[in-house]
């Protein structure tokens, strides 16, 4: 079975160059551009009966940032969901918070694709572990 | 188009995009300088660019980004003032920025001159000279991300201890996937779930994590990578990773790893010791460098040094160092013993005619030195407390340090020596204890002044020898348990003393139940109430036990009593009703026949009997033991008199034999532990007797726990 993961970030280029890392890793991944989205497209997912492995989310999005996206995810029926948080250097502060949401892990940006898959592997299970 | 170029057209829209915004932002930020939302938007564009770049594999790009990232924070941070040449040199950038994106895009690098000097620039306005430090910071970001590939291939063993909170799974972490991951560092030799904590059905929540796991791993990674596949979870839960390479002894040459570097090279390596010779006369000590350079003084690093010494003497774990003079004087006595036993069979063969007395002096002399003998076989175990102490030491500095608590540290019989195995059980409930001092005993500094105590508080540890026992305590001048607490989880928990006065026992038994924790705030350091139990079941299987004295404000003191040596001991062979038993001559303070005006009784049949000028209570051994025995006919009995250091008593028997010095084995492994019963021997005669257990027996005595019977 494939696994999803769904990535929430505004930046365009960050979507597609994480999701192009994650597709060749073998996951199906669905997008959204900000909290909010995702949390409509987390409620949708549930009605049909899908549910993603693990969630990436960056921290600084406009109208609801990644703190509070996990917060309402931890509230919500997918709260034993890994969430992986994305800080930059500068924001190193945002690593306390998310882990005070409820996030799993963290990553800081920018990363290489290795570690990126790395870390991933520490939160989802895969094929052939299972 | 494939995906990656797909992901590059992406890019190149939302650079193009950023790069707008950030030229808007610029002009604003000139006409009113300073931080603010401007600036934040620039800062939050050039941030978002930077990550950009870098997914794209545009390094160049990202790390210059990256400086001016650096610059705007600092403006950010009123480390810098926005000046006019500096935002003229910013919008330069984004002109600058757009061509080296155009560049990547029809596959050309930037030209690296341009490039150098553009950074030579931008670190100038930053305050930095030149660009090597900053390169190498990013370098050093990057091969950080990557993990170490193993530095050699060698097996190594580690330790790793996982308690997870209770709620793990809320934080979307899967025990079982970390332990795969685990797996793919190396092979995991032993795993061990505990499960003690699992409730029953009817109680367990099943969003609750209830199991713990010990496991070993073989690997060839190293600490850090092993510690990388906990990276989330390591800060919430308790999670202990040891590297054990040393004591596991599987497939490891130990020489080896005792000599030094150059020795092993002479013997695996193919150097010669000319060759070696030579480097170490070239090269200087790291400590010799320092000396030189002033950077700290020598006693200091002597001091270190000793210190590492004895830390290393005292903990080599797998192997026993012993002194060869020590295995010399065995080798003699060795030789003596040998040597009497030829006198006494060419006697006994009739070569030698010796008189009766003489035979007796040599077998006499036999004895003496087959004692030593015994007792230094025995001593080549002993290890003194001292580096067991010394870590207990620096526990209690971080942990003081972390909880801002101010901790003074007292040592005293550190030479106090143990069997090394009974070190190795007790270290860490002592550790379990120093815990509960340091988070749960001493308070804060300003708790400590309020009510009138330094701001210092104290936490001694401290062993000696009495009898055929070791003492070790920690004490603090803490605030002492909070009984009223203490009773209400008894209460609580269902055990049901809260009626009566706390005593030692009745305390142990509380706070050693599982599960029990008065602290209302749970630190990383004594953990959640698991370890009190651990605690006692540990201590008392070196056959120990745990006395509690604390008052309140004044602080609390732990002593473990712990019996020196599990196996030799000197002690009077007594006989009760046609039965052997040995007691421990440590304990006996005089032995004396039965006088029955000498005993008065008390109330039902509480007996005193008068020994020196003290009325000691006394009992038949017979009832404790739960041997029966007539009633009245005490004439011709025997009393021994008894001091384990906490109470006095006496003991009826029928007969008291002679002393020997006896070899214990343990009851335990072959039917159970039995209190009062510290094992048994096998006496010359073939007969087996019981070695009385002192401390147990006045336990059972003063708090009327009957084998059989009553006493």
């Amino acid at each position: 079975m494939e696994r999803l993961i769904m990535v929430v970030d505004d930046s365009p280029t960050f979507r597609s160059s994480v999701s192009f890392s994650l597709r060749n890793a073998g996951y199906k991944v669905i997008e959204a551009k900000d909290g909010k989205d995702a949390f409509e497209k987390l409620s949708n997912m549930k009605e049909e009966g899908q549910i993603p492995s693990l969630i990436i989310t960056d921290v600084n999005m406009p109208r609801m940032d990644g703190i509070a996206f996990t917060k309402k995810v931890k509230k919500g029926d997918f709260r034993f969901l890994p969430i992986l948080v994305l800080t930059t250097e500068s924001e190193e502060s945002m690593i306390e918070k998310g882990r005070a949401a409820g996030a799993s892990g963290w990553l800081v940006k920018p990363f290489r694709p290795e570690k990126f898959l790395w870390v991933i592997k520490k939160l989802v299970w895969t094929d052939e572990r299972t | 188009m494939n995906e990656r170029e797909e992901t590059l057209q992406i890019f190149f829209a939302e650079t193009e995009d950023l790069l707008k915004k950030s030229e808007e932002s610029l002009l604003r930020l000139e006409a009113a300088p300073g931080p603010g939302s401007d600036l934040e938007e620039l800062f939050r564009a050039i941030h978002t660019l930077k990550s950009g770049s870098a997914m794209v594999g545009f390094n160049a790009l990202s790390e210059y980004v990256h400086i001016i990232e650096n610059l705007l924070d600092r403006i950010r941070n009123n480390q810098l003032s926005v000046t006019r040449p500096l935002i003229s040199f910013l919008l330069e950038d984004v002109d600058f920025i757009r061509s080296m994106v155009d560049r990547h895009a029809g596959g050309e690098d930037v030209d690296p001159d341009t490039l150098n000097t553009r950074k030579a620039q931008l670190n100038r306005f930053l305050g930095i000279e030149g660009v090597s430090g900053q390169e190498k910071a990013i370098e050093e970001a990057i091969r950080e991300a990557v993990p170490d590939s193993a530095e050699d291939e060698s097996w190594r063993y580690y330790h790793i201890d996982l308690k997870f909170r209770k709620d793990l799974f809320n934080f979307g972490h899967d025990p079982l996937l970390l332990l795969l991951n685990l797996t793919e560092l190396g092979e995991c030799v032993e795993v061990v779930a505990d499960t003690s904590e699992l409730p029953g059905y009817k109680e367990m929540d099943f969003y609750k994590l209830y199991i713990s796991w010990r496991v070993i791993l073989k690997t060839t990674a190293s600490i850090r990578e092993v510690e990388d596949v906990f990276m989330f979870v390591r800060d919430e839960n308790k999670i202990v990773i040891e590297e054990i390479t040393d004591r596991y002894r599987e497939g490891v040459d130990l020489q080896l790893g005792e000599m030094p570097l150059g020795e092993a090279l002479i013997e695996r390596g193919g150097i010669t010791r000319e060759d070696l010779e030579s480097a170490l006369g070239k090269q200087k000590k790291v400590g010799e460098i320092l000396v030189d350079e002033g950077k700290i003084d020598k006693e200091a690093i002597h001091k270190v040094v000793s210190l590492q010494q004895e830390s290393r003497f005292v903990y080599r774990k797998t192997s026993l160092r012993v002194d060869a003079e020590k295995i010399d004087c065995l080798i003699n006595l060795a030789e003596e013993i040998g040597i009497g036993l030829s006198r006494v069979q060419s006697f006994l063969v009739g070569e030698d005619s010796l008189s009766r007395d003489e035979i007796e002096q040599e077998i006499k002399t036999l004895f003496k030195v087959n004692r030593e003998f015994q007792e230094r076989v025995a001593g080549v175990r002993m290890f003194s407390l001292k580096g067991t102490f010394r870590r207990f030491q620096r526990i209690v500095r971080d942990a003081a340090y972390d909880q801002k608590k101010r901790i003074k540290v007292i040592l005293s019989g550190v030479d106090t020596e143990l069997d090394k195995e009974v070190i190795e059980y007790i270290a860490d409930p002592l550790k379990h204890l120093v815990r509960n001092c340091v988070d749960h005993g001493i308070e804060s500094p300003e708790e400590r002044v309020a009510a009138g105590k330094p701001a210092e508080g104290i936490i001694e540890f401290k062993a000696y020898q009495k009898g055929g026992k070791i003492f070790i305590q920690i004490s603090d001048d803490g605030h002492g348990f909070d009984m009223e607490k203490i009773r209400h989880h008894a209460l609580e928990m269902g055990l049901d003393k809260a009626g009566e006065k706390l005593d030692n026992d009745t305390l142990i038994e509380i706070i050693c139940h599982p599960g029990f924790s008065t602290a209302s705030s749970v630190t990383e350091l004594s953990g959640r109430g698991v370890g009190m139990d651990v605690v006692k079941t540990q201590v008392e299987r070196v056959g120990g036990s745990i006395q509690i004295e604390t008052k309140k404000g004044k602080g609390t003191v732990f002593t473990l009593i712990i019996p020196l040596t599990f196996t030799l001991i000197d002690a009077l062979h007594v006989r009760d009703q046609d039965r052997s038993y040995l007691v421990p001559l440590w304990g006996i303070m005089g032995v004396g026949r039965f006088d029955a005006g000498r005993m008065r009784t008390f109330g039902a049949d509480e007996k005193v009997y008068r020994f020196r000028g003290e009325y000691l209570p006394l009992m038949s051994l017979c009832r404790v033991y739960g041997t029966i025995a007539p009633e009245n006919d005490r004439t011709g009995m025997a009393t021994v008199f008894l001091d384990t250091g906490r109470q006095k008593f006496g003991i009826l028997i029928d007969e008291v034999l002679a002393s020997y010095q006896v070899v214990v084995k343990s009851i335990e492994s072959h039917y159970r532990s039995v209190r009062g019963v510290g094992g048994a021997t096998i006496m010359r005669d073939g007969s087996v007797a019981i070695v009385l257990d002192l401390l147990g027996l006045e336990e059972i005595f003063f708090k009327h726990l009957l084998l059989g019977g009553e006493v």
